[in-house]
């Protein structure tokens, strides 16, 4: 009994790593947004709805909180909407500014996607962990919750996007 | 390709006619009959014929001359055959690895250098950390062919064939080889000049593949393992390793690998679905489990092959067969499939 407990617990404690993980990439990405901004800004001067709602999106950011997350799917969403306009611009593709840009917006989602897939497995193992026998036992004396998984990708940025929309 | 196929044509010529020499042979017992029937067939010719000249009926003497006739066309036709010049099948294979594949590498890729006799550089073998230092006790014992160096829509790569062998006497070699040195002690006689060393030591192979190093084009640094779970004897030839487990979104790949990392946030970082559906699809490809290694921005990849690839011929049924320019093109596109699936040009990652 006091292995299975034990063993509950690390995994628990592996899911608590994994959102600060996950924090420590949005964090990195929140800060980096004016940079993004200005150099997009730079190049494509007719996109001004798009920098209006990352303007919007990074004024009402929170550090904590169940909006967090709709936040942070937004930005991910409105990230990805820069890098798709981008594609219709294909002059800018031979400016390193632009290049680098692509190349950020693109690291911060490899990132984020990684720190994702990393806390869902935590999550996975610990919810095997107190749903099988005899972790259920424990974890219904102890209390143990089963735990969701993450999902900041928005369901919408799976759906191929209409490019003209966005222009 | 159809600029190939006469040059290819020509080479299966040669090799039909090598395979006839390889099958003589078994073709001693109906060409002995063949030189017995000749040899009848002179002296009953000449006894036929002085009989039919001197004393007739003229059918013994037209059966003197069928006779006769006859040696001649066989003459004529064994005399034609040994014009034959029959090339040995060594000659053969480096004539193909110098002349016609880099032929047709080159209408396969156009950024790629094909080197029969050399092997992917040993500093990638090292640094890949795939093999254990039992591996690495004697380079001797690690030969490496075809090799194609180059890049590859933007990924710098270098591929070979390479084999793990041990090589060893039988009791039977032992004898002869204790008989041969002591009887060059006894008579103070260098015998064993006669003889090679393969004529005693016999080489048997542990493992036959190919390794791929290609730039990863993504900066990171610590590593990620994939390894077959397969228990086989080549295993012994693998680094053994102690890194953090991770399972994929992907039970095909979780069945078939562990998945170890330094850190499973990179591992997942490194692991991409991308680059999980094309370790699947390399899998299908080769059609068995391989062993990666991406560490520090560049990827390692051993994996067996079931057969010696990029030879002129292939040994079916103890049969020496030409291998089609077919084959010889799908085996060079291997490469190319491996590359385009692993997708390692991806233009947003980059090292820079």
């Amino acid at each position: 009994m006091i292995f299975t407990y034990n063993n509950i617990v690390k995994k628990k404690n592996h899911i608590e790593f994994g959102v600060k993980s996950i924090d420590v990439e949005l964090k990195k990405r929140y800060e980096a947004l004016p940079n993004i901004v200005a150099t997009a800004k730079k190049y494509m001067e007719s996109e001004a709805e798009l920098f209006a709602n990352i303007a919007r999106l990074r004024a009402g950011y929170v550090e904590t909180g169940p909006s967090k997350l709709e936040l942070e799917k937004e930005i991910s969403a409105t990230l990805k909407s820069i890098s798709i306009t981008l594609e219709n611009y294909p002059d800018l593709k031979a400016i390193d500014a632009i290049v680098i840009l692509q190349r950020s917006i693109n690291e911060f989602a490899e990132q984020i996607s990684a720190a994702q897939r990393n806390y869902n497995a935590s999550v996975l193992s610990y919810n095997n962990a107190i749903s099988v026998f005899p972790g259920n036992l424990v974890a219904k004396l102890f209390s143990f919750k089963r735990e969701e998984f993450m999902q900041l990708i928005a369901e919408n940025e799976k759906k191929n996007i209409d490019v003209s929309a966005l222009l | 390709m159809d600029k190939h196929s006469a040059v290819i044509e020509e080479f299966s010529k040669k090799f039909q006619l090598e395979n006839a020499r390889y099958k003589a042979p078994k073709l001693v017992l109906p060409m002995g009959c063949m030189a017995i029937l000749l040899v009848l067939l002179v002296p009953s010719a000449l006894v036929f014929l002085v009989i039919g000249i001197f004393f007739p009926p003229a059918w013994l003497f037209l059966l003197g001359c069928m006779a006769a006739i006859g040696f001649i066309v066989l003459l004529i036709q064994s005399y034609r055959s040994s014009l034959v010049a029959y090339q040995k099948i060594d000659i053969l294979k480096q004539e193909f690895k110098s002349s016609v594949l880099p032929l047709i590498c080159k209408s396969v890729y156009s950024d790629v250098t094909y080197s029969p006799r050399e092997k992917v550089a040993e500093k990638y073998l090292t640094e890949s950390a795939l093999f254990s230092a039992k591996f690495f006790e004697s380079t001797e014992e690690i030969a490496g062919e075809d090799f194609f160096q180059g890049t590859h829509e933007g990924v710098k790569f270098e591929f070979s064939e390479i084999t793990h062998y041990v090589e060893g006497l039988t009791i039977k070699t032992g004898v002869l080889l204790s008989l041969v040195a002591a009887v060059s002690i006894w008579l103070g006689i260098d015998f064993m000049q006669i003889f090679k060393r393969s004529d005693f030591f016999l080489v048997k192979n542990n493992f036959r593949g190919f390794f791929l190093y290609a730039d990863f084009n993504k900066a990171f640094s610590g590593e990620v393992v994939i390894e077959s779970k397969e228990n086989t004897i080549i295993d012994r030839l693998f680094q053994k390793n102690n890194l953090d487990s991770i399972m994929v979104e992907n039970e095909k790949i979780n069945a078939l690998y562990s998945i170890k990392c330094s850190n499973p946030q990179l591992g997942y970082y490194v692991m991409s679905p991308q680059l999980i559906n094309a370790i699947d699809n390399i899998t299908t490809l080769i059609g068995s489990a391989m062993r990666v290694r991406i560490k520090n921005g560049s990827l390692y990849m051993i994996a067996p092959l079931e057969r010696n690839f990029f030879e002129s011929q292939a040994m079916i049924n103890g049969e020496i067969t030409p291998n089609s320019l077919e084959t010889i093109h799908k085996e060079l596109m291997l490469i190319r499939d491996v590359l385009d699936s692993l997708n390692l040009n991806n233009r947003i990652w980059t090292k820079q």
